[in-house]
């Protein structure tokens, strides 16, 4: 920079206010050095704060001067110590109560780090706790499915059951099988057969049990039905209209055209 | 002015107690008034003066001619105390949840229609340009960087330091009419 360019960069007036740090403050110093114009143009800026200090003057207290000259005297009285240089520019270091502001904020922050710490920790918590739950909200749909078809099934089974239109027909064992129960509920208008089976051996691999309608001396087919879990207790079968008797045969799965009689298991008069 | 400034301070250097009398007399009026305009109460006008005047008797060695006149130097012992003052009156401040803004503000403005003697050049001050005024009052009376001035006024720095040497050729051009 030459003089020219630190005269008008507004470096000087800068420099006279004291807002120059170290670095650019020597800068000023050495081109006041140099040139005798940047000198001479620093002392205008600096005169013109002067004249407006002056002319903008109020007398202090008288005793402020007292004081000063007591506190002065008081020194030159004490032990000689080395005076600390002021420097023309202002001490660019922070003062004190910048510093409580420095470390009230570093305190900020840490306190600020542990609570994200803490808060992201506990989102953590939260994640998994969500995730428990998602999967016990699940389960406990798939529960809640599994209870409304049972609930479905109870309903149809009690409303067989309780329909006062219904006709029960035992069935009782025969001799292949003589511990063995069932009853059928037909609604003989509405042509509905359901059967419930009470008591009956577990039909063999590949082989289902059929319900037949005996009608004027001949079997009709009612249809095959299984049994266990997963099945209803009361199950629906092939409308009938008109029937004197209800046997069950066991039958190749799929059920047969023809019952095989040597078969029966069940059997029962309306 | 008898004696040259610079010739009382080399004397101060010395330890002459009456030199420094004689500054006192010729300068603190100048210079309290500089720090009545910076701090908010007149006791620590008083306070900062005192100061002032203490350290320049134990630090008169340390003035160099060469780096600016006896009155620059003096007056900105006076102002970075003042500064100082002002910085940790605002810290407390802050402490108390008001806004810095708030006490910058109210020095912005008020403090130069304060009811002072030397009514002259507080008119200087007011006749310039809004933004020369602003800058003098940030820069001189409030003690700020040309980069916190940027900042707060939201300026380029460059825009900021070609706008000081402007407020000072006005302000140059206004003293000079009024003398």
């Amino acid at each position: 920079m030459n003089a020219d360019e630190i005269i008008s960069s507004g470096m000087l007036e800068a420099y006279a206010m004291g807002q120059l740090s170290g670095a650019d403050a020597r800068v000023v110093e050495q081109a006041c050095a140099d040139d005798p114009r940047v000198r001479a143009e620093l002392d205008q800026i600096e005169e013109a704060f002067e004249l407006q200090a002056m002319a903008a003057a109020v007398a202090p207290p008288p005793a402020i001067k007292a004081q000063v000259l007591q506190a002065v005297s008081a020194e030159k009285k004490g032990p000689a110590t080395a005076p600390p240089v002021i420097p023309i520019t202002r001490d660019t270091k922070a003062p004190r109560s910048w510093a409580w502001l420095a470390a009230a904020a570093t305190i900020a922050f840490v306190v600020s780090a542990a609570v994200n710490v803490m808060v992201l920790s506990e989102l953590k918590n939260v994640r998994v706790e969500l995730a428990r739950l998602e999967n016990d909200r699940s389960v406990l749909a798939e529960e809640l499915q599994v209870q409304r078809a049972s609930l479905e099934r109870s309903q149809n089974m009690l409303a067989v059951v309780s329909d006062p239109r219904m006709q029960v027909v035992a069935l009782n064992g025969t001799a292949a099988d003589p511990a063995a129960k069932a009853r059928v509920y037909w609604d003989k208008e509405r042509k509905a057969v359901h059967i419930d089976v009470l008591q009956l051996a577990q039909a063999p691999a590949g082989k289902q049990y059929q319900l037949w309608a005996i009608v004027d001396g001949q079997p009709v087919d009612a249809g095959v039905f299984d049994m266990g879990d997963g099945t209803a207790p009361i199950q629906a079968m092939k409308g009938i209209g008109n029937a004197q008797a209800f046997a069950v045969t066991l039958e190749p799965e799929g059920g047969s055209v023809n019952p095989t009689l040597e078969a029966m298991v069940l059997i029962g008069q309306v | 002015m008898p004696v040259e400034p610079i010739q009382l301070l080399e004397r101060v250097a010395t330890g002459d107690e009456a030199a420094l009398a004689a500054l006192y007399d010729a300068f603190s009026p100048a210079i309290y008034g500089v720090v009545l305009r910076m701090v908010e109460k007149e006791e620590q006008a008083q306070e900062v003066l005192q100061d002032t005047f203490v350290k320049i008797w134990r630090n008169a060695r340390s003035y160099d001619s060469g780096k600016g006149r006896p009155f620059t130097w003096m007056v900105n012992i006076a102002r970075n105390a003042a500064i100082d003052l002002l910085r940790s009156a605002d810290v407390k401040r802050s402490e108390m949840i008001r806004p810095i803004e708030d006490h910058v503000y109210r020095i912005g403005c008020d403090d130069l229609n304060m009811d002072l003697e030397g009514a002259d050049v507080r008119n200087v001050l007011t006749k310039l340009r809004p933004e020369h005024r602003d800058l003098i009052v940030q820069a001189y009376y409030q003690g700020y960087s040309q980069q916190e001035i940027a900042d707060r006024t939201g300026s380029p720095l460059g825009t900021v330091k070609s706008r000081t040497r402007a407020a000072l050729q006005e302000l140059r051009t206004l003293l000079k009419d009024h003398r």
